[in-house]
């Protein structure tokens, strides 16, 4: 679906975009990090031709910009970071107008069931500057879908919204991928992110540090696998038996607590847990944690991260 | 941005600062003893320069200017002869009028030479100066110029010198017999002979018509009649040298356009009247009024070339405008209208007015006038008096001539010759030419009379009423949908709920 | 894509476009604010007259109605540019304009679209006038010559060129305000320079030689005779003056050099987008 190889964009002070080489397909939900001034942004402009790049090959849909602009365009839906309206318009009328760019046959019935469906119905006539900042956003995803697009393109869809909002735009973009929509999400919210994303890339400093599934990135990250063993006693012998287990990477004994790294090539706990058992201890409880994409995150950007992951004001 | 702005700011400031600057220079140039006393002008600092005097034609007579060296470009009317002088005098600065004056008084050199002339740079024409003299024989105001070179300037001069010598015995003769008609008159009064003005008047001398021929004394100057285009003259002195500051540029030009202009004098304000040039203008008039249309040929030029021609040190402005330059009145007719008539016994005393007026081919005019696309009885061109009303009362009237005459108005001649239009509330448009007994219309003599019925009363800010309503009405029709919009929604979204 | 349906995309958004920008302008308060300061401004000159012709009963003149009228016209038309200038570069200012790119909208359609949208306005106002303009000829029993329509003709022209003008310059520009004062520099300028050339021609050089004066003089005098070419107010007072002379080729010459002008700004400002980008 969108395809660039050693994309770059270069700024008379900075270097905003090193070499980016990424892959999107068809259908998948592609969630695209990194930290503030990584050139996310940048890149995402580029993608949609609203900055040329310095060198580099873009391919849309198989295709480039120059080839074949309009077609690309209609298959395309934007939200935007920071939602625009045109001030004299209501939300009516700013649909129409944007309905009309798409050349959308039967217009009134589409905006009003897209307008129904995130509960904007009875709103329509009034002008967006009067929204609450969810309201904006789910006018701004209405906008987007307009045209049923083959591929939607989010800059922070959830910034800013409270609890209920992000819950709402996380159900239309769950909504969008059921039907086969190629999602395409630059965002800070991880949590988010990690919810609803196949593959994650992350940029730092221009460069494309990784392209991968969560798991994919976690195991590059971290090749282990964490398991948090509670237990009714600790034998004397349980820290040596332990160390003996050669699938065991490390473990800490923390009173009746036990965290443990395990190798994740093959499932390990099963033996695990008959080492244990064994040891003279009793296992009350047992629970595997693979590493949080944040975690799995600032291990890739170092300590370059601030306020991340948490949904925080930039 | 900042900077940009800020910078023209300050170029404009330095601009308006630099004027100070230089009268700073110039008054550094000035005697010292001067600059103490208050009042005096400072004494300018004069130095010789070669400058070119010319007697330029500008349609109407010729015009004496000088070019000094600062100014680039002579500017002469094609197809007629001008007389170029080359010069050495003293030129001084003179800045109550910001220009060059020449002191010829003091210094008046001849420079021998000739002047060559070139167009695109190739030599085209080699002149030498010639005696020649300007005359007018009609008056300089009256007829047109006449220019002799050579033999025949001295010779016109002579005759002129023979026609004024002439002239000056005939006004001798003329007080000699007034002097002797007042003392018979007296004796024929004192002793009961005379019982009535016409046995005053019929004996009474006649004075000379004024002597109207004028002549220049008789110059030395190179002519050149050349037509239209730009070339470079300058003045290669005997020894075969270009003379220093001699090479300028010449640009010759002629009119774009000929037509006919008027003056036009409003009856209720005769001695103020307007000058109409632009054949395609129009005359706008006050209804209930007469005006009076006196005709006069007239072209048209590049106002930059004409204005330098008749101010060779005039600002240089970017200027594609143009100029309408009165030339020539009609010419007078030869027969008088005005002649002794045998019934009446009755003459003017003085100049004598002109009758129909003709132009050059000797055609007569009489003003055509159409109203609402019918044609009128034509107007004819009428001698005009005005008579001042007596004593207290302001005001005056105008009287056709003979109408004047015949009320006793004998001691004068008319005031003004011209077509009477009289413009009646009636009256919409009416258009207006010059209509030749040839049946003829005389081209660019048009004029359409527009009468204007109205004032300039506030009735006029009625038309503002069109964009404020339409304002209104498309704002509020605006607010109006939003609102009721809101309206249904909100109705419908309580019968939802 | 063929080029085709290329263009006719182009020509369906930059109509989409030019309804929007259309319904703004017509249905704000400001357009009709101006207008009637412009009319109001017109009949205070043709009043002016009128009295004179009351009081000295004769007026020659071309026409009265062409001076108030063109004053209207430049009034109208620096708004209106103005307008295409606040617009375009407050759509890029926040970000509107990279909303619209989101979607199939280019950078010609864009252009055309938001020209066309004030010429639209401008060709509607000049009716507009035309009618104001009877209701003043009646209402001072005047009547309006052909050259009044003449001069409407002209004026559409050079009102197309000084709108062109302003999308080109905020095409260009970074910001509303930086657009606003390139604009407005542009046309103070015109005005500066020549009211400059005009001071400084009064000031004779005292010497021949090398002079500071001299040199300014020549330079505005260059500067001077370059905004005579390109300034629309220019072509307006020329063209009117021609046309007053009959001078129907000169007319027509400044009816067509408006046109080619109006169109090299419009392809100007295209590429200009293009160049400038669309973010700020």
């Amino acid at each position: 679906m969108i395809s660039t190889r050693d994309l770059t964009k270069t700024y008379p002070e900075v270097e905003a975009v090193k070499s980016v080489t990424l892959n999107v397909r068809a259908g998948e939900v592609y969630g695209f990090l990194g930290p503030n001034g990584a050139g996310k942004s940048t890149t995402m402009a580029m993608l949609l031709g609203l900055v040329k790049p310095t060198s580099g090959q873009l391919s849309l849909f198989g295709t480039s910009l120059e080839n074949d602009y309009f077609a690309i365009k209609n298959a395309i839906g934007v939200v935007g970071e920071n939602p625009y309206f045109f001030d004299e318009m209501t939300a009516w009328e700013f649909l129409s107008f944007h309905a009309d760019i798409f050349m959308i046959e039967s217009k009134e019935n589409r905006i009003n069931e897209l307008m129904e469906n995130v509960g904007l119905r009875q709103y329509a006539n009034i002008r967006p500057s009067e929204y609450s900042r969810g309201m904006r956003q789910k006018l701004s995803f209405v906008r987007a879908l307009l045209h049923k697009p083959d591929l939607l393109m989010l800059d922070e869809p959830v910034s800013g919204l409270d609890p209920h909002g992000i819950r709402q735009i996380r159900g239309l973009i769950e909504e969008q991928k059921k039907s086969g929509t190629t999602i395409f999400i630059s965002s800070h919210i991880l949590s988010e992110i990690e919810r609803t994303a196949d593959r994650i890339a992350i940029m730092h400093k221009g460069k494309l540090l990784v392209e991968d599934n969560l798991d994919g990135l976690r195991y590059s990250v971290d090749q282990s696998v964490r398991v948090n063993v509670e237990v009714s006693n600790v034998p004397e012998t349980l820290s040596g038996v332990l160390s003996d287990i050669p699938h065991i990477v490390d473990h800490n004994i923390d009173g009746q607590h036990i965290e443990i790294r395990l190798d994740a090539t093959s499932d390990h706990r099963a033996e695990l847990s008959s080492a244990i058992t064994a040891s003279g201890a009793t296992i009350i409880g047992m629970e595997t944690r693979k590493a949080s994409l944040e975690e799995t995150f600032m291990t890739f950007t170092d300590d370059n991260v601030i306020g991340l992951s948490k949904g925080e004001a930039q | 941005m900042r900077k940009f702005i800020a910078a023209i700011l300050l170029s404009w400031l330095g601009l308006m600062s630099m004027d100070t600057d230089v009268r700073i220079v110039a008054a550094d140039n000035h005697d010292d003893d001067k600059r103490d006393l208050p009042g005096l002008v400072d004494k300018t600092e004069k130095r010789e320069e070669f400058v070119y005097g010319v007697n330029a034609y500008n349609g109407t007579l010729y015009q004496g200017v000088f070019h000094p060296p600062s100014v680039d470009t002579i500017y002469l009317l094609a197809d007629t002869i001008n007389i170029i002088s080359p010069r050495k005098t003293l030129i001084y600065y003179w800045a109550v009028t910001n220009e060059y004056k020449a002191d010829f008084d003091s210094m008046n050199e001849d420079i021998p030479g000739t002047l060559e002339i070139k167009l695109k740079g190739e030599l085209v024409l080699t002149v030498e100066p010639t005696d020649y003299v300007i005359q007018y024989p009609e008056g300089i105001t009256r007829g047109a110029a006449e220019v002799y070179l050579g033999g025949a300037a001295q010779r016109k001069y002579g005759e002129w010198e023979e026609a004024l010598r002439m002239y000056r015995l005939d006004v001798s003769e003329y007080y000699e017999a007034s002097r002797n008609w007042r003392t018979d008159l007296t004796e024929r009064v004192q002793s009961g002979k005379v019982t009535s003005e016409d046995d005053v008047l019929v004996s009474q001398p006649m004075r000379p018509a004024d002597f109207l021929y004028s002549s220049t004394k008789v110059f030395r100057g190179v002519p050149l009649n050349l037509p239209p285009g730009e070339y470079d003259i300058q003045m290669r002195n005997d020894a075969g040298k270009i003379v220093a500051d001699s090479v300028k540029k010449l640009v010759v030009f002629q009119s774009d356009r000929v037509g006919v202009g008027y003056t036009v004098i409003p009856e209720d304000k005769w001695t103020t009247p307007e000058q109409t040039y632009n054949p395609d203008e129009m005359l706008y008039v006050r209804s209930d009024n007469t005006l009076y249309l006196d005709p006069f040929f007239e072209s048209e030029y590049n106002e930059q070339y004409f204005t330098h021609l008749e101010a060779p040190q005039a600002p240089n402005f970017v200027n594609f405008d143009w100029k309408w330059v009165k030339e020539e009145n009609f010419k007078i007719s030869d027969s008088s209208r005005w002649r002794r008539s045998e019934d009446a016994d009755v003459t003017f005393i003085g100049e004598r007015r002109p009758g129909p007026h003709i132009n050059d081919e000797g055609i007569a005019y009489d003003m055509q006038v159409v109203e609402r696309d019918m044609l009128q009885n034509p107007i004819e061109f009428e001698d005009y008096m005005v008579r001042q009303n007596p004593g207290k009362a302001l005001g005056y009237e105008i009287l056709e001539a003979m109408e004047g005459l015949s009320q006793g108005m004998r001691d004068r001649s008319p005031d003004f010759s011209a077509f009477q239009i009289i413009v009646r509330r009636s009256i919409q448009d009416l258009e207006v030419n010059l209509q030749g007994d040839d049946g003829a219309i005389l081209s660019g003599s048009g004029r359409t009379v527009d009468v204007v019925r109205g004032s300039g009363s506030t009735d006029l800010f009625l038309a503002l009423i069109l964009p404020i309503v339409l304002g209104i009405v498309m704002v509020g029709y605006r607010r109006y949908s939003l609102k009721i919009h809101r309206e249904k929604l909100a109705s419908a979204s309580i019968e939802n709920s | 894509m063929s080029d085709t349906s290329t263009m006719y995309k182009q020509i369906q958004t930059a109509l989409t476009i030019h309804r929007r920008d259309f319904r703004i302008a017509i249905f704000g308060p400001v357009l009709y604010i101006v207008t009637t300061i412009s009319i109001a401004i017109g009949i205070v000159i043709i009043r002016n007259y009128l009295n004179y012709i009351e009081s000295n009963g004769l007026y020659p003149m071309p026409d009265l109605f062409s001076f108030p009228f063109r004053w209207v016209i430049i009034l109208t038309s620096v708004y209106l540019a103005f307008s295409a200038v606040v617009a375009i570069a407050r759509e890029r200012e926040s970000g509107a304009m990279e909303l619209l790119f989101y979607g199939p909208v280019d950078n010609v359609s864009y252009v055309l679209g938001k020209y066309s949208a004030q010429l639209t306005v401008y060709c509607l106002l000049i009716i507009l006038y035309l009618i104001c303009f009877f209701i003043l000829s009646n209402i001072a029993g005047v009547q309006i010559p052909a050259n009044f329509y003449m001069m409407m003709l002209l004026s559409l022209f050079t009102g197309a060129y000084l709108i062109s003008v302003g999308v080109f310059v905020s095409t260009m520009s970074k910001s509303v305000r930086s657009a606003t004062l390139v604009f407005i520099t542009l046309i103070a300028s015109t005005l500066l320079i020549q009211a400059s050339q005009a001071w400084l021609s009064n000031i004779a050089p005292e010497s021949d030689y090398y002079n500071p004066v001299l040199l300014l003089q020549q330079l505005l005098g260059w500067i001077q005779v370059v905004l005579t070419w390109l300034s629309p107010f220019s072509y307006l007072n020329y063209g009117v003056n021609e046309m007053l002379r009959g001078n129907m080729t000169a007319f027509l010459r400044v009816i067509g050099l408006s046109f080619v002008f109006c169109i090299t700004f419009i392809f100007s400002s295209i590429i200009g987008l293009k160049i400038r980008g669309v973010r700020q």
